[in-house]
């Protein structure tokens, strides 16, 4: 055991009086008492300097084993280490139904500088230049030679343009990292999408409407959308628009039983990567914003409305020898035949005239009625900030009705004409469309419009279209095709505009059991030697729907089936009348 | 007897002292190897979302569609009558028809490929 040196020593205290005894001769009396305070003085001075080295060191150990054993969570060491947890970026990924990945966020160098600390700054920009051709290098030196302390040169470099501009080792010249928007899949659904701006905020498309979402959430938005789908409708859309030199064209794949749109395209589109700097037009989306007069297709709608309602059977027709004249419109028709119609007639050779009268016999208000219930009469329901308000008369006079009948003088947008034929062919059952994947348990119910024997009926008139009418270069082999061709003048001041036309074609196959509609528009299409100079919704939109359909149905697993086998002929076998004759069409 | 208990007392509170720091170190020492893990995990998992958009990137149907009309010049989309079942198979099983001669296949040519 250690000696406590702070202790009194005792020997001293016994050797104390031979001490005095031994001074005692010489120095008796004072001498000792001042000898004896001296001791008690250093003594005491000793005992404190000894207490406070003790606390002294007691507090660094005690400090010691505080930090050392204590306190570890605290060290630096721990404060910045990661943890284990998913990657999380500023913004979540946006995928296709496949999980196709459409839009992710993905961290890029900026470059900015220091003007102060830049050495040579018409050396610099020289060589900065030439590291990056896309800088101006005039620019690039004023900004250097500006007083600030901090410039963006350019942002989201790629790692190569980085690259180059790292080896030059320029002083004052540093990046920064950043999160920046990229659409892997270009333009390809530019306008479902929509884009993100430099900041991350989305400004328009699915990015603008779920923005928020994005923002908060780690799991990927799947959409309904089928990537491959898209490619061929957006492919088969450019073929068409080149070929027909159209303005633009617009093709929408629905899945008729539960409104998911399958592909969405709006020609001309844009790039979402560089979506600040797209025009106006390109931006336009047509499929949801756009509203047009769609023409015949728009009997779909009266004759459904018509035989739901009871007015008409398959086997009545009406007069459609004479155009109609009413108030200052002539009501005349494209393919006339100038007799006595029936109702597949008026359906198949697309009769102004039949559907006129069949929709004056249903009457303004039920006719009104009706396409409100399928949505045409607001905005489409999507998910999409772009939607565009329908353009309806008011009031809506018997003249209205009549031409409504033949899809004149209400403009809708193709979306809504697409959701609106689903409803037509599916069973009668009107879902509104929709770009966000659920799963079945969550799917909304639909609504039901029509009766099922209605829309078999509808679906057997679409056939007859594809088979003997204005719509036979839609037919693709084995998948059934049925719809209605659509050929609408544009209106223009004070009336319509004969040389500019809307065509369109809407279609479902296979019609036996519709489990997709697919609608083509083609905005002022110019027709050529191809089409004999014709330029319709049979001539221009039909082909390019049969395109679509080929390459489409393997992939969205839909079965060829023998278009000429008995079950087939039943289920899509229609009688009509032609005057006084029976005639039946397979 | 009691110089013995003392020392045997501190013998331990040293033993113990030794073998807390021992552990502090070794758990500090682990604890270090696990925040590089999770650092690199976190490094593999940027990198494996890089790959992924390289990868929708180079998979864009526009592009493999370019590349299959250079390199595959004889393959083409699937048509309706392509397309069959597994009935039609089990019926060409139970009526042996004579196989047609196999088709020469021509191999790509390297000048194709390029």
């Amino acid at each position: 055991m250690i000696a406590n040196p702070f202790k009194r020593p005792r020997k001293s205290r016994r050797s104390r009086p031979a001490a005095r005894t031994a001074i005692r001769p010489c120095a008796p009396g004072t001498t000792d008492e001042r000898v004896q305070a001296a001791l008690e003085v250093s003594y005491a001075r000793l005992l404190m300097t000894g207490a406070m080295l003790l606390f002294a060191f007691g507090a660094i150990g005690v400090r010691l084993v505080d930090i050392s054993l204590l306190q570890a969570a605290r060290e630096p060491q721990s404060a910045h280490a990661p943890r284990m947890q998913e990657l999380r970026m500023d913004r979540a990924d946006v995928i296709d139904r496949n999980g196709v990945l459409l839009a992710t966020n993905l961290e890029t160098a900026s470059l900015f500088a220091n003007p102060r600390k830049v050495m040579n700054p018409d050396e610099t920009a020289r060589q900065l230049a030439t590291a990056l051709p896309e800088l101006r290098e005039a620019e690039v030196a004023r900004q250097l030679k500006s007083n600030r302390s901090f410039v963006w040169l350019r942002r989201n470099l790629t790692p190569r343009q980085q690259w180059r501009v790292i080896e030059l080792g320029l002083p004052g010249i540093d990046f920064q990292s950043a999160e920046s928007r990229v659409y892997p899949n270009g333009s390809l659904a530019a306008h479902i999408l929509g884009f993100a701006d430099i900041d991350n905020r989305g400004i328009a498309g699915i990015e603008k409407t779920f923005d928020a979402t994005l923002r908060d959430s780690a799991e990927p938005l799947r959409l309904t959308v089928d990537m491959r789908v898209q490619h061929i409708l957006r492919s088969a859309l450019i073929r068409a628009k080149t070929e027909f030199s159209a303005l633009g064209a617009t093709g929408i794949v629905l899945d008729a039983r539960n409104g998911e749109v399958v592909a969405m395209t709006s020609l001309p589109d844009f790039d979402p990567n560089d979506g600040g700097n797209a025009g106006d037009n390109q931006k336009f989306n047509r499929a949801t914003l756009g509203v047009y007069e769609l023409g015949s297709t728009f009997k779909i709608f009266t004759a459904a409305m018509a035989l739901d309602y009871g007015i008409v059977t398959m086997r009545d027709g009406y007069d459609a020898t004479k155009p109609i004249k009413i108030s200052r419109f002539t009501i005349r028709d494209y393919h006339a035949k100038r007799r006595w119609l029936s109702v597949p007639e008026i359906f198949m050779y697309s009769s102004n005239i039949g559907s006129a009268k069949m929709a004056e016999a249903v009457g303004s208000e039920a006719q009104r009625e009706f396409l409100g219930r399928i949505g045409m009469l607001r905005p489409a329901s999507i998910e999409l900030p772009e939607v565009g308000s329908p353009m309806m008369p008011s009031p809506w006079r018997p003249v209205n009705t009549m031409t409504i009948s033949y899809g004149h003088g209400l403009a809708v947008s193709p979306l809504q004409l697409a959701s609106g034929v689903a409803a037509m062919v599916n069973g009668g059952v009107f879902h509104k469309p929709t770009l966000i994947r659920r799963e079945n348990a969550e799917a909304p119910q639909g609504k039901r419009i029509i009766s099922a024997k209605t829309s078999r009926e509808v679906r057997r008139l679409m056939r007859l279209v594809v088979e003997n009418g204005t719509g036979r270069k839609a037919s693709a082999e084995g998948y059934i095709v049925g719809g209605k061709t659509g050929t609408a003048d544009k209106p223009k001041r004070g009336g319509y505009s004969r040389r500019a036309l809307i065509s369109s074609f809407v279609g479902a196959f296979p019609m036996t059991d519709p489990r997709y509609v697919v609608l083509v528009t083609l905005d002022e299409p110019r027709g050529n030697k191809s089409t004999h100079g014709y330029a319709t919704g049979g001539w221009v939109a039909a082909p390019v729907v049969k395109r679509i359909i080929e390459r489409a149905a393997p992939l969205l697993r839909v079965h060829p089936t023998d278009e000429q086998s008995p079950a087939v002929k039943k289920e899509l076998y229609i009688a009509f009348k032609r005057e006084g004759r029976q005639l039946a069409s397979f | 007897m009691k110089g013995v208990s003392a020392l045997v007392w501190i013998g331990l509170a040293g033993v113990a002292s030794i073998a807390m720091f021992h552990i502090k170190f070794e758990v500090e020492q682990l604890q270090g190897a696990l925040n590089g893990l999770n650092k690199e995990i976190l490094e593999e998992q940027k990198a494996v979302h890089v790959l992924q958009a390289e990868w929708s990137y180079l998979t864009r149907p526009e592009h493999i569609e370019a590349l299959a009309d250079r390199l595959l010049p004889h393959l083409h989309p699937a048509a309706a009558h392509q397309v069959g079942n597994i009935e039609q198979f089990q019926t060409a099983i139970q009526k042996p028809r004579t196989i047609p001669a196999a088709t020469t296949v021509r191999p790509a040519s390297a000048r194709e490929l390029q």
